[in-house]
Formats: C-alpha cells, structure tokens, sequence
C-alpha cells in the first residue's frame, strides 16, 4: 500500500490534515451481541446454534488480536470479572497471534484511518515507532504497536463495564494511532 | 440515558440459574454405547476438530450418571467443552477449566458439539465438587491411553 498517496506523494511536504488515510490491511470486526437471542434462549429455553454474544477482533497480515474470558462464565463472574486472556488461548483455541474468529465474517467490518490531523497531538504508544507522532508513523510501525499493545495487555474480563473485547479493540485502535 | 441497568437486567435474565430437578433425558442412556471425543476446544464450531479416544462402558456410564444426578443447572457463557460424549442420538459435553479442574457437563441440547462457545449454555455442575473426581479419572485415562 502507498502510505503517502493520500498526500499526494509528498510526505515530507504534506500532511494529512484531516487524518482520512485508511489502512486497509488492518481489519476491524465486530459481531454484534443479539440480545433478543440471548432473552429468546433463556425464556423459551430454546437453544440456537447463533454466536449470540458476538466478539470484536482485529484482523491483519495473517494475524489477529482479541481478548476473552480465560474459561466459561456465569453472572458472578461477568459481572465482576474473571480472568481475562488474549485470544482465548487456553479455552477457546486461539493462539498467540490468532483469534478463535480469525477469517469469520462480522456484523461491521471496517478498515481503521489514522488518528491524526491539523490539530492532533496523538503520538504511537507501542512497538518501533513509540513516541512518534500519529501523522508520520508508517503502516509497519502501526501495526508493531497493535503486536505490542496485545502482548502487554493483562487483567481482568468482564461485561459490560471493565476490560472486554469491545475495550480491547478500542484502545488498541487508539493507542496505535486509528480510529474508525 | 445510560444503558446500564437494562444490560444488568438482561444479564440477570440470561445467566441466572435454575435448581430443579434433574429431566431424565438429560442422564446418558445405559442401554447404548458412549463414544468419548476430544476437541480441540474451538469456540466456532465449523473449526472444531474431534478424536476418537475410547469408548465408555455400562459402569462407565453409570459413574457420569451419578455426577449428573447429583448436579445443578448453571446458565453460563463462553464454554467449549473439552470432551463430547456421544451417546445414541444425543451429544454431551464435558466442560473442564483452564486448570484442568472439572467444571460440568453441557446438555444445553441434543448434540451440544455444534454450539458456539458464545452463546448460553446448560451445564451441569455438580453441587459437591468432589462427585467429579471418578468422572475425571475416567476422562484422563482415556486421554491418556490415546497420547
């Protein structure tokens, strides 16, 4: 991908001024939670083979990032939280550097644009090019941060406040200078 | 307006659990065998893969009989089974932690291989803990035997 074709070519001279570039080898999915399933399974005590919870996930060269509850959940532990893990490595057969829903369709999809602009003070929180201001990081240095930004992330899982899939994503997009 | 209490209110809906009595059609039947897979826990089913590890006899079936029998309904998310019990028509699953530690048996329905680990589950967890020892000692003498 041309990097500098937003600005004509010139990355010295130019800038992106409204921070509209978009990054189209990183993908961003998002399977919506269907809640009227969730009531229809538990009043009618009907099952469905539907991914009823959803998930949110990035996906890029070959990789992907997500984080999961480490094992299976009940309200307690929802709601207060439970260990979390990237990718549900341990219970849901993700690996490092995979997601479980890897290469699954979503309900949104999206390629995420730079965070930058004529007023923006963002700067690339991790990997290579940390420190570096959002406008003149390169694609490869953004997705270093996104690599490091899911290796270092720990704690808790939880729903619907606290660290969950959806909290994830968002801070990954927006520590490794993109926004939707 | 925030959502907050609404998504709690849901919440308490979907997960909450249930303590009755046990339906029959939710023990294993002893008069059919009881083929014992291992996955490979994939949360999408479609990527699931399964091996054969053994077959469980009549007394076999009897010990996961007993476990059920002495358990509770828990409405939980995020489970993927690590052992399916195919017996008959139907199949169970058998949900084991992270740490290794026995957590119940999926009968959320007939063939609970297909289901996503994201979606609401039934599983039966045993009210003594303990009751799953002899379950978990069968399950890793097979897994054992095949490895």
């Amino acid at each position: 991908m041309n990097l500098y074709g937003f600005v004509a070519n010139a990355g010295i001279n130019s800038y992106d001024i409204l921070g509209l570039e978009e990054i189209s080898s990183i993908t961003v999915k998002r399977k919506n939670v269907n809640w009227l399933a969730i009531l229809r399974q538990h009043l009618g005590k009907k099952t469905t083979n539907e991914d009823t919870y959803g998930h949110w996930w990035l996906e890029f060269d070959g990789e992907s990032y997500g984080w999961w509850p480490k094992d299976g959940v009940g309200l307690s532990e929802t709601l207060s939280g439970t260990p979390g893990e990237l990718n549900g490595q341990s219970s849901f057969g993700g690996t490092a550097t995979r997601d479980p829903h890897h290469g699954d369709s979503a309900d949104e999809t999206f390629h995420p644009k730079r965070r930058s602009g004529f007023l923006s003070l963002a700067k690339l929180e991790f990997g290579s090019g940390k420190g570096k201001d959002c406008g003149c990081v390169t694609e490869a240095e953004i997705k270093d941060s996104l690599r490091a930004f899911a290796k270092q992330y720990s704690g808790n899982w939880s729903y619907p406040w606290g660290q969950n899939c959806h909290s994830f994503q968002k801070a990954a997009l927006k520590s490794s200078c993109l926004k939707k | 307006m925030s959502r907050l209490p609404l998504l709690t209110g849901l919440f308490g809906l979907f997960f909450s659990s249930g303590c009755g009595a046990i339906e029959p059609k939710m023990k294993l039947n002893e008069t059919v065998a009881a083929e014992v897979l291992e996955s490979n826990l994939q949360a999408v089913p479609s990527k699931r893969i399964f091996k054969h590890i053994g077959v469980l006899s009549k007394a076999e079936i009897g010990q996961f009989n007993l476990l059920i029998i002495g358990s509770k309904i828990k409405r939980m998310g995020y489970v993927s089974s690590r052992y399916y019990l195919k017996n008959g028509k139907s199949v169970f699953g058998v949900v084991i932690d992270s740490s290794g530690k026995f957590v119940g048996i999926d009968v959320t329905q007939d063939d609970v291989s297909i289901l996503p680990a994201t979606s609401t589950h039934a599983v039966l967890v045993p009210i003594n803990p303990e009751d799953a020892n002899e379950v978990m000692k069968i399950l890793k003498r097979f897994s054992k035997d095949k490895k």
